[in-house]
């Protein structure tokens, strides 16, 4: 799942607003404060993505057989190598 | 960026951890609780794009006939449908 700027920041909009219509929070700071934590949160979360994603990019480069990018064969090993990262990493 | 689904959960948990540790909210119900609630915030919106593609796939049934036979390209259709259906819709994607 692909995300934009905007779009993440739609998000802390819609968990902020969710919760807070339900009543299950009060805000002890500004609301927009409170946005750019979520926000940093989020993006934290996506440099991990990406770092796993460059890692297994790598592996994949260093196999001995050149795989073409969206090969039956690539698509199986990304997708067994990212799993390995994500449990190296505690995402699993 | 990309972001797994896969991952929610986690993400849901992190950014209520980090908004109790600040004392930035105040929680009126079991944080496990305000977790899931946020995890289905999430998903819901995460969802979006996903709702509106199966949307725009439905729509574009009726024009199969054109598309089999070339009269119409099927992923130029897509677009210029999914778009128009966001600026209608006001969609953050």
């Amino acid at each position: 799942m692909r995300l934009t700027d905007d779009k993440i920041t739609h998000m802390t909009h819609i968990v902020l607003k969710g919760l807070m219509d339900k009543g299950f929070i009060t805000l002890k700071e500004d609301d927009a404060l409170l946005r750019r934590e979520i926000k940093r949160t989020i993006i934290n979360e996506l440099k991990i993505g990406e770092d796993i994603d460059e890692a297994v990019r790598r592996k994949l480069r260093s196999l001995s057989k050149k795989l073409v990018e969206g090969s039956p064969e690539w698509d199986v090993l990304y997708k067994k190598y990212y799993e390995e990262e994500e449990v190296k990493r505690g995402k699993r | 960026m990309r972001i797994p689904k896969s991952w929610v959960p986690s993400i849901a948990r992190r950014i209520i951890d980090n908004l109790l540790k600040k004392e930035l909210i105040e929680t009126a119900i079991p944080v496990n609780t305000l977790v899931e609630e946020t995890e289905k915030l999430l998903i819901d919106e995460l969802m979006v794009e996903d709702r509106l593609n199966e949307e725009v796939r439905h729509l574009l049934r009726k024009y199969e006939s054109e598309i089999e036979k070339g009269r119409l390209d099927y992923r130029k259709l897509f677009d210029m449908t999914k778009q128009k259906l966001v600026k209608e819709r006001n969609i953050v994607l």
